[in-house]
């Protein structure tokens, strides 16, 4: 910017009435001054430049605040700071440990102990001076308790243990005439035995409950919800103890009613009951005497007591007087049981009998009884021999017997028909005859063995199923484990030896008959060789000789090669058809592929994944091991074979 | 003082020394000077920002010295 173009600028902005731009050649005259203040408010014009030098007025006492704000914090941590050395040089003040002022010699220091000592001597004194005063003074004596009450049954204090007593509570306003003592386990004790009792519905009346004393109230059983619970109380005196206690304790327990235990064992050992009938021969019967059968037809009279009957009875009556039913009723009462008699007599006798039995056994019988009994069980362990054991064999025969049973039960009814049948058939055929007996031999030929085995010791006979072959065992391994399998076809093993056999024969003739031709056309050739007419021969004529002899020679070889494969070849042919995988294919599947492969496309996805996964299954169970049950292959084949013929499902092991 | 870079985004760049405290309206006047245009059709924007308004000056616009503003024709709208 020059300062010509400048002041073409100020030029326009003085006519704007603008400021003008400072020229640098210009000294700033007017730049400096700085704006008066306006006339009318006394105020400053708000200017930027006024503003700005405002901002940094600002700044600069924010500053300054700042700093004065500073110096006053260090001021006051100075004086915090001296404060609180002046504050820890007072704590130091005084004496130490270390620092002895007063000089004290040992002899003053042990007397100034020994004062210390009696001293607190002194004081501990007169403190247990004191203690035992306010002890004294507040004792509790067993004199203190005389004549309060204790709200329990003497007896239960009797156990001999501690109980602790508290003051019963009750209520503020009860008038009660004086404090009761308690124990609070003792009372929920008896509360609980409350409950129990109202809980095991007595009933009303027992007649076994007698109160010893007699006073029994009529319906005393609800006395206690008239009159309130009796407690059982009792005071006790100025001993601590109660007097009724000595009474209790000198009293014997109540007796209880005992009840009568009747021995009924006493017949169970005895012969059986004699029945309520007796033997026509051991009936016994008394013969009633005559003066008792008067008594009963008196008896008989006595009850009718007519008022106008004169007899001695009547004189009784004069003398008794009212007392007539006192006299007789006894009379009566005997004289049911004298009704009784016999069978009382009799049942008497038998329990006298019964004990009689039973003591008979003496002490050497019991002994000996116990002695056999003890012996028993050696008896019984040793026979070990006689032990059955049980082992997959054992359970197959046992099986094959059951079976055999059955077998024999099933004969068992056709039998008599056959036992008739044979003599009838002789006569007719001989050989249908043979068959059916051969027949009816049969099963007993076959199981006796099998019984026969079931007696044969354990150690002979091989234990579970055979194990497995497997190829690694060789050749005869592997063969046997194909058969098993049924993956070899077995059976026309002798026929395709022998058409083997036949066949090497033939081509071993033929070979034998070729090398015999070779051997004579040879020889005959020499001899052609030799031969003078063949010498004189010339070349042409000997090619043709040999030509004719050549063609003679091979006509008769080919006619003997014709008889030969007329006579000795049996060509086996045999159509087999493999696919790409190395399998055979059978005659449908062979026609398939080759439609297939004529046609130039194969089967569609479904018929190929179903056909893939029959290769993949026959594979599988080609692997499998012949022990796995249930499976396609081996025993469990056979197994599923013969449940399927009895249309049963699974495998029965037994 | 402050100069301050008027691009007309044409290829004509101007330099035109002002106050901070001119208004834009004045500032408009001398850019009308220099680059021969009346001034109520100078329109004059920071890149990217808002045109500036008239009444407010260059300092509140943050313009200092060396500071370039783009020039347009202000049609009015």
């Amino acid at each position: 910017m020059d300062a010509a173009s400048i002041e073409e600028i100020n030029k326009v902005r003085r006519a704007m009435g603008m400021k003008p731009l400072p020229v640098p050649g210009a000294a700033p005259q007017e730049a400096a001054k700085e704006p008066s203040p306006d006339p009318e408010t006394g105020e400053k014009a708000s200017t930027l430049e006024i503003r700005e030098a405002q901002g940094f007025d600002n700044y600069k006492k924010a500053q300054e605040a700042e700093e004065s704000k500073r110096k006053r914090a260090e001021k006051l941590a100075a004086i915090k700071k001296a404060r609180e050395l002046a504050q820890r040089n007072a704590v130091l003040q005084g004496k130490g440990l270390a620092d002895d002022d007063d000089e004290l010699d040992t002899k003053s220091w042990l007397k100034s102990q020994k004062k210390r000592q009696k001293k607190i001597e002194a004081e501990e004194k007169a403190r247990e001076e004191k203690e035992a005063a306010e002890r004294k003074a507040a004792e509790h004596t067993a004199a203190d308790l005389a004549g309060v009450k204790v709200a329990h049954d003497m007896a239960s204090f009797l156990d001999g243990d501690d109980q602790v007593l508290t003051l019963k509570d009750t209520g503020v306003l009860e008038e009660e005439d004086g404090d009761e003592l308690e124990n609070f386990e003792l009372r929920e004790r008896e509360k609980l035995q409350e409950r129990l009792d109202l809980k095991k519905k007595k009933p009303v009346y027992d007649p076994n409950d007698i109160d010893e004393t007699g006073q029994i109230g009529i319906l005393s059983h609800y006395d206690e919800e008239i009159h309130g619970k009796k407690r059982k109380a009792f005071t006790l005196d100025v001993g601590g103890a109660s007097s009724d206690l000595a009474d209790i304790l000198a009293q014997a327990p109540v007796p209880k009613r005992r009840q009568q235990v009747g021995d009924l064992d006493t017949l169970e050992d005895a012969p059986p009951p004699a029945s309520d009938y007796l033997d026509v021969s051991e009936i016994k019967v008394k013969k009633p005497k005559k003066k008792s059968k008067s008594s009963r037809q008196k008896k008989d009279d006595d009850d009718v007591l007519f008022p106008g009957d004169t007899t001695n009875l009547d004189n009784d009556m004069d003398i008794d007087g009212g007392a007539i039913t006192f006299t007789k009723k006894p009379k009566v009462i005997t004289d049911d049981f004298a009704d009784d008699e016999d069978l009382q007599a009799s049942l008497a006798q038998q329990r006298r009998d019964a004990l009689k039995k039973r003591k008979k056994t003496r002490p050497e019988d019991i002994a000996r009884q116990l002695r056999e009994t003890t012996n028993d069980p050696d008896d019984a362990l040793p026979s070990t021999e006689k032990a059955v054991v049980i082992d997959e064999i054992s359970e197959f025969v046992d099986t094959l017997r059951a079976d055999r049973d059955e077998e024999e039960q099933r004969r068992k009814a056709p039998k008599p028909k056959s036992a008739n049948g044979p003599e009838a058939v002789t006569a007719m055929e001989d050989e249908s005859d043979d068959e059916e007996m051969a027949d009816a031999h049969d099963p007993r030929n076959e199981y006796e063995p099998s019984a026969r085995r079931a007696t044969t010791p354990l150690a002979d006979l091989p234990l579970g199923v055979e194990e497995e072959k497997t190829v690694a065992q060789g050749m005869g391994a592997t063969l046997s484990l194909l058969r098993d399998r049924h993956l070899l076809e077995e059976g026309q093993g002798a026929e395709a030896a022998e058409k083997f056999r036949q066949r090497q024969r033939f081509l071993a003739e033929l070979n034998r008959r070729m090398a015999v031709f070779d051997e004579e056309t040879r020889q005959q050739r020499e001899k052609d060789r030799e031969s003078e007419r063949f010498k004189r021969m010339s070349t042409k004529e000997k090619e043709m000789w040999q030509q004719q002899q050549n063609s003679m020679r091979e006509m008769h070889q080919s006619r003997v090669i014709d008889a030969l494969y007329r006579e000795g070849y049996k060509p086996d042919v045999q159509l087999r058809y493999i696919d790409e995988d190395g399998r055979s294919l059978g005659q449908k599947e062979a026609f398939k592929e080759l439609s297939h492969q004529f046609h130039g496309k194969g089967s569609g996805k479904g018929k190929t994944d179903k056909k893939l996964k029959k290769l993949a299954e026959e594979k599988r169970r080609m692997e499998q091991s012949i022990l796995d049950a249930g499976q396609i292959v081996g025993l469990g084949s056979a197994a599923r074979d013969q449940g399927k013929r009895r249309r049963e499902a699974g495998v029965r092991l037994a | 003082m402050i100069v301050v870079t008027v691009n007309d985004r044409l290829g004509t760049k101007a330099q035109i020394p002002a106050f901070p405290s001119d208004t834009v309206g004045q500032f408009k006047i001398m850019v009308a000077m220099k680059v021969g245009r009346e001034p109520h059709e100078i329109l004059l924007k920071r890149q990217g920002e808002r045109p500036f308004k008239d009444h407010i000056t260059l300092g509140d616009y943050g313009v200092s010295n060396g500071v370039q503003v783009d020039l347009e024709v202000d049609t009015g709208d």
